[in-house]
């Protein structure tokens, strides 16, 4: 494939997205790329559809052995603590110190709960005992972190649950949804993700409450969706709360 | 998975990975408790049996280990990476491989084992899993048949090509015609690649 035309780059690149060319045709098809670093993009989008048949497969579960042989191996390589890894860590600490998410949340937690106990004093009229309802309700409050990744990177929210099933969702810096989109918020029960509302960041902080109500529920998870919302998620999700993990509060 | 520090459990792949390339273990174990799942049925689907597959996803995982520093952001999610790990692995076995059974055996073998897992994450990538397979039943076999040959059984298209006595023109024509369909599929949903 030495001095490959255009044409002959066409006529293999899918093969070669699908692992399909021989040793040889792989090696001058690569070379070629190298030469024309202008086509990387498309192979790469290619390399993505070709990529979706590894999702395909039936689900098989991997053996907990699987998992010690792998791990063990991992960690006998692993050295003593190296320099670079500290540093690493050094960097990411704020992250890691779920003193750091615990205070965001903590803080975000108020400001929601604040504005619920409004409510709840005029919806009855007296400070006293809603006062202590809301003291009620703290005690019984769980926050859970949410993962955050791609355009949500960097912001840090939470979801906040009641013993009766009342869900806020609280988040700190997410950046407005593109044009024309919107965050969709979807509540996992039994498997299966339901809507639960839509809300627009506007400011540093937003409090919303989640428009589902499920004692069961086994995650909360946002996404960006066309406007309006979608029926199903139609991207992956980019904040992440698993309820059954153990809560900060 | 109770050895993995919950504070992991908060990090996104990406960061993971940046810890793991810097030689923390515990990051690289919560990868692989979020992924092995994925990387396994993948490598039972080219491999075929249960220890083969094992071996596959051993040394694939050995593999993004020592080159986790090698990532990077801009060319896929980890996950992606990490299957390419396995896939290319897979391939490389199959074609050393004295003898191999034809795709249609391996595919008989790969009875779903599928559990319903409680993680939300898994419970998303099984609506991704589901939205391919959707995708995929939208070809036409001849084309399916290519693309499942070529990706999941290691042969190269000149060997499709010889196997199914089509001239090689045509095989190269279906495995183009299989993946722009995929690609038409999501795109007439308006829904995204998953990542």
């Amino acid at each position: 494939m030495s001095g490959m035309e255009h044409e002959r780059f066409e006529e293999l690149k899918e093969a070669y997205v699908l692992g399909a060319l021989t040793e040889e045709e792989r090696r001058e098809f690569e070379s070629y790329l190298a030469r024309h670093p202008e086509k990387q993009a498309e192979i790469e989008e290619l390399g993505a559809i070709a990529g979706l048949l590894a999702l395909s497969p039936p689900e098989q579960e991997p053996s907990p052995e699987l998992r010690r042989r792998v791990l063990a191996r991992v960690r006998s390589e692993t050295t003593s603590g190296g320099e670079a890894r500290n540093a690493l860590k050094d960097r990411l600490g704020w992250i890691l110190r779920p003193r750091t998410l615990a205070a965001a949340g903590a803080a975000l937690a108020v400001a929601g709960l604040l504005v619920w106990n409004g409510l709840l004093q005029r919806e009855l009229g007296n400070l006293r005992s809603e006062n202590h309802n809301l003291q009620g309700q703290v005690e019984n409050l769980k926050a859970y972190a949410m993962r955050s990744s791609g355009p949500a990177k960097g912001a840090s929210a939470e979801v906040l649950r009641m013993r009766n099933g009342k869900m806020i969702l609280t988040a700190s810096n997410l950046p407005p949804a593109p044009d024309g989109k919107t965050y969709q918020i979807w509540v996992i029960e039994n498997g299966t993700p339901k809507p639960a509302g839509l809300f627009t960041p506007s400011g540093k902080a937003v409090a919303v409450p989640v428009q589902v109500r499920a004692k069961k529920a086994q995650a909360v998870a946002v996404t960006i969706e066309p406007a309006g919302g979608s029926k199903r998620p139609t991207s992956s999700p980019i904040l992440v709360s698993h309820l059954s993990a153990q809560s900060n509060v | 998975m109770g050895d993995v520090p919950r504070r992991y459990l908060l990090l996104a792949d990406e960061d993971l990975i940046s810890l793991a390339a810097a030689g923390d273990a515990d990051a690289f174990a919560c990868l692989y408790d979020r992924h092995s799942r994925a990387a396994y049925s993948l490598a039972y689907r080219m491999m075929g049996e249960r220890q083969a597959a094992e071996d596959l996803v051993q040394e694939s995982f050995f593999k993004a280990w020592r080159s986790a520093g090698s990532y990077r952001a801009e060319r896929g999610s980890v996950r992606n990476w990490l299957l390419t790990i396995v896939h290319n692995g897979g391939i490389d076995q199959l074609r050393s491989a004295a003898s191999r059974r034809r795709t249609e055996d391996r595919a008989q073998a790969a009875t779903s084992g599928a559990q319903q897992s409680e993680a939300f994450t898994e419970t998303w990538q099984n609506t991704q899993r589901e939205q391919v397979r959707e995708a995929l039943k939208s070809l036409p076999p001849e084309q399916l048949k290519i693309l499942e040959l070529a990706y999941f059984s290691g042969y190269t298209h000149t060997e499709i090509a010889e196997l199914l006595g089509l001239p090689l023109g045509t095989v190269k024509g279906r495995m183009r015609l299989g993946l722009k369909k995929i690609k038409d599929y999501f795109d007439a949903r308006d829904l995204r690649l998953p990542q």
